[in-house]
């Protein structure tokens, strides 16, 4: 957690990394590097960012870091080794042919983004048809951006916050997910690309839910994505990440790492759809989605919230956590996890009392369905000194299907005699009764499914800002195609 | 519009329905009366095409068609709508998306464009008003925490909503108190119409007081073994099944 | 394995093996050798579980380590006297069989010969039928393999008891089972065994005393293995009342395999121990079967106590519910980790488990993993856990009506362990126990 760049380091590793630096660079045709994981690549991602020193030192410690780690075994999930070396880490060429029209596009999909009610310009720059003039995502970009300023806050690409407020970014990066966390993390640090940075000056209240304007830019995130988002005194931000449409990638592992930062009276609200390319139906391919999302509610009074629809990749491997630090501060986590197929999620939070009087909610809705794997993880930990904590956790899970598996795994510490810790989990099949009673009334039994499944999940979906919510809900449906007749 | 036609149907290998035959005529009210055990309920499960009850002879038909071998959600958008003796709770599910979903389901069969939330409201509305309910009832999730009368009432609002050819009412008395019953007699009466076909399936006969019935039929183990005119309900609380139970054995 | 310390002696714990152990193995038992030998290399590969294992993760056995324990001497008359301090018990209602430092003592036990179709018999000395019965089943239930402690008893044990109801028998009487440590003055480490098997039809109830001096000059390690085989629709109630003193390491290993509509309850009300481990796993193997596990637990000073349950549905419309409840009081610690495996074939299976505990005291801590893994889909599983303090608006409004603050507490403390002492079916047990819980309750 320590500031990084200590000043030896520094020395040492400009002296290694120089002689290499620029004859490096010449042998790389353009904006690729070749296939593998070595100093030298991340060397050249950081070169590529023209990133300070400071930085690189951090990226090369995590990458020295990263080669001693093992693998995370721990969650239920299982593939095959991973080949660090047949892989690209900066600027992996994509085969993204464009197309002419979205008469082009796989039916599938389009089929999909019709079922979620997708605008059709965004079909088309989602699918990567090339796009009419008439339409400019930028110019509706920049009227946001207008807005944003005006109120101070800060919102770019995280490389472009690197040199613009490098202050910022160094004294937070790392902070909350530091670059030994986990094999995943450490690997993103080494090799991250870009993602968002966030920053909310004190006292104000973000004008827009960031990022909602965003889908069409978030299709195009790489795969070691780093989010920073800070916010500062007395101020609130809603972030939005993902998107409801299928979202296809050449690269297997995506390993992103979110940072959130809330200081005093601070609330972030942080909510994602995750819908990668889960694999085919007999389990062949798919994204295998590694990520590590973590909040420090480090002011008083402070809140994180953390509210996820998973219905994406072959596997996920995520647990937005809360780290609460602040007294009275307060740490929620919503979340809809739907494996279908032969999916495999490992997914759950940690909520980690520190300070006092702190207060952490969890509602999990697990749906597994087909061949699909899926196994809520969680730990409540009240520290000695968290007086007064208080958690309870929901965790209900919904069977499609005698092929599938559900599995609950929560770790309840509690340390403080005053703090309150209730968990309570059931895991039942999707009721026939129900079913039954739908098509009575004329739905056809995927639709039933769909609804007896929302129902399900109402909690969750009521934490999504609007406009989310009811593609969300569509997804729902959607994800479960197939899974039962 | 209803015609049933020599129905055998088995629940767990066991025989239940053992050869009934019943036509309900378009605008009529008929009722089935019969003790415990008759076959009452499987005789509703079966029209509307339950999981594990196994037609093994006969055949019935709405309005001239077959729904034996249509899935429920078919045999639903076909015209047939079960009140059910016990409708199930859906936790989240609001009760106008219910609904609505159900009303667009059934539209899309007839190839008619979905109802929007606007239009779908304005129906329920108007349906409701004409039923004595409040909107109140549309924004709870469906039979969640609703008293006996309500989730009766809520059976009620759906066949208005869903207009159906025939409309099986499976022990809609059961549960309510006299003054509850009189609210959804009151309902169910308002929906009776030349085109639509009631079967009203009962253990007592204080429901068809209130829903006065052009045809009483009595089923006893499997079979129709008697029918008559109303009087024959009000025979049936003076004397008791027992002679139709022994005539069926 | 990572993280473990070497010592002289190669593994962690290995010291535990040493000559000594295993001596009074009597002669011309070779398939109890060859199991011993196996369990033997079993251990020796595994070496005492550290906290890096899941199953170990909040209990830390490296204090063991550190001493060198020795197995207790063939009958110690002498410490007979001071035994008797701790058979406070009633005089028994049927048979009696006592047990000190892991060996059977029949000149303090009572066997009532009165009901028929019941024996008691060491594995080696049991009529011919009972001999094939232990060589069939022993370390078959409670199996070595990644259970090191299985492991160390297997290779460590004496001769044991099995206890073997015959089919359709249904006994009338409790059998009791007394176990016992004195307060030796060097560490001494024993490793009991038990197997019951209850045939088809069977019916029995088991009520075990374990009991240990209050202060013992020198640590103990017992470290105690009981196997159950119950036939098809069998029952057995298998109580425990462990009543531990403030020291020494106990581990107790209960493997229990249920055959048709097999019955299995067991209770156990824990007060004290400076270290307890109380290992339950139950295999519904038939359909139909069910289990219901429960128990109490009292702790204080500096105690840990740890009950770990691993239940697994492997048949259709098998059923488990679990409910445990415990303070904690001082610095001491609970632990409560009950895992449910609902295999594929199990279909139709309820399962249910509830795991309390209230905190007393600023230093008191508990650790719960309740777990529920799940192929089967067509299923009814639900967990809760929670930790807090006494309700503070009911100890309120006790007070406001008269009643003292600590009366208000105890009557509090009283109702909350109720839930789980009203799951004993047996009405005199449930009785006693209610009666052990609410005498520590009264002296803290």
């Amino acid at each position: 957690m320590a500031a990084p760049g200590a000043g030896g380091t520094d020395v040492l590793n400009e002296l290694v990394g120089q002689s290499y630096k620029y004859g490096f660079v010449t042998d790389i045709e353009a904006d690729t590097a070749p296939k593998g994981l070595s100093e030298e690549i991340v060397r050249f991602i950081s070169a590529r960012k023209d990133e300070p020193e400071w930085l690189l030192t951090w990226r090369l410690k995590a990458y020295h870091h990263w080669l001693t780690m093992p693998e995370p075994t721990w969650a239920k999930v299982s593939f095959p080794p991973l080949d660090y070396q047949d892989a690209y880490y900066y600027s992996a060429p994509k085969n993204l042919p464009k197309l002419e029209s979205l008469d082009d596009i796989d039916p599938e999909i389009k089929r999909t983004y019709d079922k979620l009610g997708i605008p059709l310009h965004e079909q088309q720059i989602l699918a990567g048809v090339a796009v009419d003039a008439v339409f400019d995502s930028v110019s509706v970009a920049t009227t946001f951006k207008k807005k944003l300023e005006e109120y101070g806050v800060i919102f770019c690409p995280i490389s472009e916050a690197v040199q613009k407020h490098p202050e910022l970014v160094r004294k937070y990066l790392g902070s909350v997910v530091p670059y030994t966390d986990n094999k995943h993390a450490t690997l993103n640090s080494a090799v991250f690309t870009d993602g968002s940075f966030v920053y909310v000056p004190p006292g104000v209240r973000c004008p827009m839910e960031l990022s909602t304007y965003f889908r069409i830019n978030a299709a195009k995130t790489g795969q070691f994505e780093r989010t920073l988002i800070i916010a500062d005194r007395g101020s609130y931000v809603s972030y939005l990440e993902g998107c409801t449409a299928p979202m296809r990638d050449e690269n297997q592992l995506h390993a992103a790492v979110v940072e959130l930062v809330a200081l005093d009276d601070a609330e972030i609200k942080y909510s994602t759809v995750q819908n990668w390319y889960p694999g085919d139906e007999q389990g062949r391919g798919g994204i295998f989605n590694f990520v590590t999302k973590r909040g420090a509610c480090r002011g008083r009074n402070s809140k994180i919230s953390w509210t996820q629809v998973e219905t994406g990749s072959a596997i996920t491997w995520k647990y937005p956590s809360c780290i609460l630090q602040g007294d009275n501060s307060v740490g929620e986590f919503y979340s809809i996890a739907i494996t279908n197929n032969y999916q495999q999620a490992d997914t759950g939070t940690k909520m980690i009392h520190l300070g006092r009087n702190t207060r952490s909610r969890i509602i999990s809705k697990g749906i597994s369905a087909g061949h699909g794997q899926q196994t809520y993880r969680g730990l409540v930990r009240v520290a000695a000194r968290a007086e007064g904590a208080r958690n309870h956790t929901q965790c209900d899970s919904l069977l499609i299907g005698s092929t599938c598996g559900a599995h609950t795994v929560p770790y309840i510490e509690s340390h403080n005699r005053s703090a309150v810790v209730e968990h309570e989990a059931t895991t039942s099949r999707i009721s026939d009764d129900q079913l039954f009673y739908c098509r009575q009334r004329g739905l056809k039994l995927e639709d039933a499914v769909a609804l007896v499944v929302n129902g399900f999940c109402r909690d969750v979906l009521q934490q999504l800002p609007m406009e989310f919510a009811v593609e969300a809900q569509k997804l729902v449906g959607i994800s479960l195609e197939g899974s039962v007749g | 519009m209803l015609e049933i036609r020599d129905l055998h149907a088995t629940v767990n290998g066991k025989a239940i329905l053992k050869g009934l035959t019943l036509t309900v005529g378009a605008g009529e009210v008929h009722a089935i009366m019969g003790p415990n055990g008759a076959g009452k309920s499987t005789l509703a499960y079966v029209l509307a095409g339950r999981d594990g009850y196994e037609v093994t002879g006969g055949d019935f038909l709405v309005d001239g068609r077959s729904l034996l071998d249509l899935a429920p959600e078919d045999r639903a958008q076909a015209g047939l709508f079960l009140a059910f003796q016990y409708p199930v709770e859906i936790p989240g599910v609001s009760n106008s998306t219910f609904l609505r979903e159900a009303v667009n389901a059934q539209r899309r069969s007839r190839g008619e464009p979905d109802l929007d939330a606007l239009q779908f409201i304005k129906l329920a509305r108007q349906k409701m008003n004409s039923l004595g309910m409040t909107d109140e009832m549309l924004k709870r999730p469906v039979n969640v925490g609703f008293s006996g009368g309500e989730k009766k009432r809520n059976e009620v609002l759906q066949l208005a909503i869903l207009e159906p050819k025939v409309a099986v009412m499976d022990e809609t008395d059961s549960g309510l108190d006299v003054d509850a019953l009189r609210t959804v007699a009151r309902a169910v009466n308002a929906l009776r119409a030349p085109k639509r076909s009631f079967l009203m399936i009962t253990h007592y006969e204080r429901l068809l007081e209130e829903i006065v019935p052009d045809r009483v039929h009595i089923l006893a183990d499997g079979r129709i073994v008697g029918s008559g005119g109303p009087e024959l309900a009000r025979e049936i609380e003076r004397t008791g099944y027992a002679a139709y139970a022994a005539a069926a054995a | 394995m990572p993280g473990m310390e070497a010592r002289g002696d190669g593994v962690l714990g290995l010291s535990l093996l040493a000559p000594g152990f295993g001596a009074g193995e009597p002669a011309g038992s070779s398939w109890l050798s060859r199991l011993k030998a196996a369990a033997a290399r079993d251990f020796a590969a595994q070496g005492l579980p550290t906290r890096r294992r899941e199953a170990w993760k909040y209990t830390d056995l490296k204090p063991l380590a550190e001493i060198a324990f020795r197995a207790p001497v063939a009958d110690d008359s002498a410490s007979v006297r001071t035994l008797s301090d701790l058979l406070d018990l009633p005089p028994p209602e049927g048979s009696r069989l006592v047990f000190v430092h892991g060996r059977y003592r029949p000149d303090l036990s009572f066997c009532d010969l009165s009901e028929a179709g019941v024996s008691m018999s060491p594995f080696n000395a049991g009529a011919g039928d009972d001999k094939a019965l232990a060589a069939r089943l022993l370390g078959r239930i409670a199996t070595a393999a990644n259970q090191p402690l299985v492991a160390l008893n297997t290779a460590g044990m004496e001769d044991g008891l099995c206890i073997h109801v015959r089919a359709g028998v249904h006994l009338q009487r409790p059998i009791e089972i007394v176990s016992l440590g004195s307060a030796a003055s060097e560490p001494l480490a024993w490793h009991g065994r038990t197997l019951i098997v209850l045939d088809d039809g069977a019916q029995a109830t088991i009520i075990e005393h374990q009991r240990a001096p209050a202060e013992m000059p020198a640590p103990a390690l017992v470290n105690a293995v009981t196997e159950i085989a119950l036939g098809a629709a069998a029952q057995l109630c298998h109580y425990r009342q462990q009543a531990l003193g403030t020291t020494g390491f106990h581990i107790n290993a209960v493997a229990a395999t249920l055959g048709t509509d097999a019955v299995y309850e067991a209770f156990t009300l824990t007060t004290g121990g400076g270290l307890v481990r109380n290992e339950t796993s139950v295999t519904l193997d038939a359909p139909g079967a069910e289990t219901r596990l429960a128990g109490a637990y009292l702790v204080d000073g500096s105690q840990h106590l740890d009950t770990t349950t691993l239940i697994e549905h492997r048949a259709p419309r098998t059923t488990c519910r679990e409910v445990f409840k415990g303070v904690v009081d001082g610095t001491a610690e609970a632990v409560f980790q009950g895992r449910i495996v609902v295999q594929r074939e199990a279909q139709g299976t309820n399962a249910d488990q509830l795991s309390k505990a209230l905190l007393l005291s600023d230093g008191a801590r508990v650790n719960q993993k309740p777990e529920l893994e799940i192929y089967a889909d067509d299923v009814k599983c639900s967990h809760g856990a929670a930790a807090g303090q006494i309700d503070r608006e009911a100890l309120f409004y006790l007070r406001s009506r008269g009643v003292p603050a600590s009366v208000a507490q105890r009557l509090l403390i009283e109702g909350f362990l109720g839930d789980a002492l009203s799951q004993i079916s047996d009405a005199a047990v449930r009785e006693a126990f209610s009666q052990t819980a609410f005498a520590w309750l009264q002296d803290r």
